[in-house]
């Protein structure tokens, strides 16, 4: 590949984000500005008439608009973001998910390929997100800041009186805002440390929201096809012993390829960061020499290779070097057009980083039924098609100590339409949906929500 | 060009020649002048205002790094190593010699390729150039001051580091880094110290260049005209008369060219490749003190970690403050060996 393609490559990759941002922005600006509008645009687009006679509608509740449109017709208006097909959505999904979608011709591949019992399963149909009015401000991760920004811009639409906010300021900083009381929510990718949630928030509960994968993604001109990795060539690579492409150890797994005499450069994350947290704490479980020289945490002292700033900047790199490998999260891969590659799980079979297989990483698992411990670690799953190098991505809220209720119920119901209707979403942005007894756990722990020993939310946990 | 400079002077010569009397305001019986009081005292605040927000930023930078100061001492200045986790064979270190070397390097080979350049550039400006090239050329030069570093970290991921690596870093690598350990290869992706030195150059070059013009045009014309009435040539002139008489001035521009290639964090995060690993080859990838601190303290591991990256921010803080006194004792020492006028 000459350095001019590259070029163009990578100025693609950062135009397909720089759009993706920009679209999610100037998407949720005309909603902002007249939020009853929206759903008569998505009307528009599908030709489906009920959602825009909203006032006037025959239905049987016409002041609560598209959410009474929804009891009576389950596929229409905000809900039908979930279902399977982009296009009835509000208009801020619709051009978001296309957007993905001609950005990165492989996640359309993948959200195929994904499973539409957890997309059926996420349209509740006896519930909708009460009409208040309350600003709710959050910070923290950044890895599944793409998808919150799409679901607060979509959930303008279906309550415009909530004001949300979502900075990605990373999960540490998102755990010590939420823990000094700065943010009403945290986002993060690891758990606050039991001792500072003894200390600090003996309420906090870590919900999760979403699933993510992290995979290699490979550089090497002139091959196009998915390479396949153990554990011990990750670990291998990223620990400076294997150090060129043809190594005996990498082409073992991969007959066929015709693998050049070419130095690897690994890349790692610059920046301390949920992603490397997971795939460290992954290679800490499969290597032990990775546990013993290097360890897990979100910055880590990288034994070879060179670090770039953020998913995308390490994207970048390796788009920008030729035999350049780098770990980042699956949407940033198939943002630029990569291959995904085979890792072997700890059942011994090659997996590639696909919706269902990330989703089984989290199957089998002993969930506790205490809601302030839902937060574990899946990597190296056991299950037999699960991607190993998985993590949830947690939303942190506090159980018992918020003192505006209006402002809890607007929370509880923002993050349960998260937990069904949001859950469609996941897979066009490159992430996977939780799997059913995680949702339901994710949601039961939602209910558990009070304030001054009043519930703040009542709905059906499916 | 000296002859309309030659009117400007002896038009003020003629305009203060006019003032037989001394101006009202000058001889303090102006009623304005109890105005003069809360005016003072108004600058005082402003002025202390400053130099209170330099000491708060140092305590706070002081305090803060308190932990890893008790637990590292000078190891955090000085240790090579830069552990945040902890396992079985490497226990938990923080050692910023890596960040606080690459910081000076990279600053070093920016000053040794800007400052000629810079001051190459200046000297035309102000001495040489047509007075019609001057203003366009001058704007250009303050425009490239005013492109964000962002830009040139992205213009330099892109389009010069393939560049400097087909054109420069291997044919050198492969020729003169077998010998030369600072040249030694392998050239992987390119980032490194030198590329972080050329593109720093690239930021600091505008300021240097116009300070330099700026300084060099407050050069008396006398000097100049002294030099020309005894026969030396236009390049006699500013060597001999015009770069000595301005010397101070010009180191003075230099110094703040330093503190911007010390400082800089985002084009040097995107170019210097970010491991805290010592290499002797200044195409291997290293870190800054900015980077670094820019990199891990949003997300640190740890409250150690945390203290520990203020404790690179404080170091750095220190360097840039010393540079400075430096700058300054080297400015007096200038000026005062100029004062006697070697012309």
């Amino acid at each position: 590949m000459s350095i001019v393609t590259r070029k163009i490559q990578a100025t693609m990759l950062s135009l397909a984000i720089a759009s993706a941002l920009l679209l999610s922005a100037c998407s949720s600006a005309p909603a902002a500005v007249e939020p009853t509008k929206a759903p008569e645009v998505a009307a528009e687009a599908t030709a489906v008439p009920e959602p825009t006679a909203a006032p006037e509608a025959p239905t049987a509740e016409p002041t609560k608009a598209p959410e009474a449109t929804a009891t009576t017709e389950p596929t229409k208006a905000p809900e039908a973001t979930a279902t399977t097909e982009p296009t009835k959505a509000p208009e801020a999904t619709a051009t978001m998910a296309a957007t993905v979608a001609v950005a990165t011709k492989a996640a359309t591949k993948v959200s195929a390929a994904a499973p539409t019992a957890t997309e059926a399963a996420a349209v509740v149909a006896d519930w909708a997100p009460r009409q208040l009015t309350a600003t709710l401000s959050g910070s923290g991760a950044s890895f599944p800041n793409p998808l919150y920004q799409v679901w607060i811009s979509v959930y303008k639409n279906v309550v415009p009186g909530v004001q949300l906010s979502y900075s990605s300021v990373g999960s540490g900083q998102g755990k010590k805002d939420f823990i000094a009381y700065l943010t009403d929510f945290g986002g993060t990718d690891s758990a606050i440390s039991s001792g500072d949630v003894a200390t600090q928030a003996p309420d906090a509960m870590h919900l999760p929201m979403v699933m993510g994968g992290v995979m290699p993604m490979v550089n090497i001109s002139g091959i196009k096809t998915s390479l396949k990795f153990t554990p011990e060539t990750i670990a291998g690579i990223y620990l400076g012993a294997i150090t060129k492409w043809n190594d005996p150890r990498i082409i073992k797994d991969n007959e066929g390829v015709a693998l050049p005499d070419l130095t690897i450069t690994p890349v790692y994350r610059s920046d301390s960061s949920g992603t490397t947290s997971i795939f460290t704490d992954y290679l800490t479980k499969v290597s032990e020499d990775w546990k013993s020289k290097v360890g897990s945490g979100s910055a880590v002292s990288f034994p070879a290779g060179i670090g770039a700033s953020g998913n995308a900047g390490v994207a970048a790199t390796v788009l920008n070097t030729n035999g350049a490998v780098g770990y980042v999260e699956v949407g940033y891969a198939l943002a630029a057009g990569f291959p995904l590659p085979y890792v072997k799980n700890a059942a011994g079979n090659f997996v590639k980083p696909e919706t269902a297989n990330v989703s089984a990483a989290a199957n089998g698992l002993n969930i506790s039924s205490d809601p302030k411990k839902l937060a574990m670690s899946i990597t190296n799953s056991a299950t037999a098609d699960a991607y190993p190098i998985a993590a949830f991505t947690y939303v942190l809220v506090r159980q018992t100590t918020y003192k505006d209720a209006i402002k809890a119920q607007a929370l509880s119901d923002y993050l349960y339409w998260g937990l069904t209707t949001g859950q469609g979403a996941t897979v066009r942005l490159g992430y996977a949906p939780l799997p059913e007894p995680m949702r339901k756990a994710s949601m039961t722990a939602l209910k558990t929500m009070v304030v001054d020993g009043k519930s703040v939310i009542d709905a059906p946990v499916k | 060009m000296r002859i309309s400079i030659r009117t400007a002077d002896s038009d003020v010569e003629g305009h203060m020649a006019q003032r037989t009397t001394p101006p009202e305001w000058s001889t303090g019986k102006s009623p304005l002048r109890h105005g003069d009081v809360p005016f003072r005292a108004g600058t005082i605040m402003l002025a202390s205002a400053v130099v209170l927000l330099v000491f708060a930023i140092a305590w706070m930078l002081y305090t803060s790094s308190q932990e890893a100061r008790t637990a590292f001492g000078w190891d955090l200045l000085f240790g090579s190593a830069w552990n945040p986790v902890q396992t079985e064979l490497n226990p938990i270190s923080f050692g910023g010699w890596p960040a606080v070397r690459g910081t000076l390097l990279s600053a070093c080979i920016a000053l040794i390729i800007a400052a000629p350049l810079a001051i190459g550039i200046g000297i035309y400006l102000a001495e040489l150039c047509p007075i019609s090239l001057r203003t366009p050329l001058s704007f250009l030069v303050e425009l490239l001051a005013a492109v964000p570093s962002v830009i040139y970290g992205v213009w330099g991921v892109f389009v010069f580091i393939p560049f400097f690596n087909t054109a420069f870093a291997t044919p050198v690598s492969e020729s003169i880094g077998t010998f030369l350990p600072w040249f030694a290869g392998p050239i992987a992706t390119g980032r490194g110290l030198l590329v972080t030195g050329v593109i720093l150059a690239l930021m600091i070059l505008p300021t240097i260049a116009s300070l330099t013009r700026d300084v060099l045009r407050l050069v008396p014309n006398t000097q100049r005209e002294a030099m020309l009435a005894i026969g030396a040539t236009r390049w006699e002139t500013i060597w001999l008369a015009v770069i000595p008489y301005s010397r101070a001035g010009i180191i003075g521009a230099i110094m703040l060219g330093l503190g911007r290639a010390l400082g800089e964090t985002m084009a040097a995060t995107m170019l210097v490749g970010n491991t805290q690993r010592i290499s002797g080859s200044l195409f291997a990838p290293a870190t800054t003190a900015a980077s670094l601190v820019a990199n891990e303290l949003t997300n640190s591991v740890s409250s150690l970690h945390e203290s520990a990256l203020i404790a690179v921010a404080f170091a750095l803080f220190g360097i840039t403050l010393f540079l400075n006194f430096g700058a300054r004792l080297l400015i007096w020492y200038v000026e005062r060996n100029t004062r006697g006028g070697r012309s």
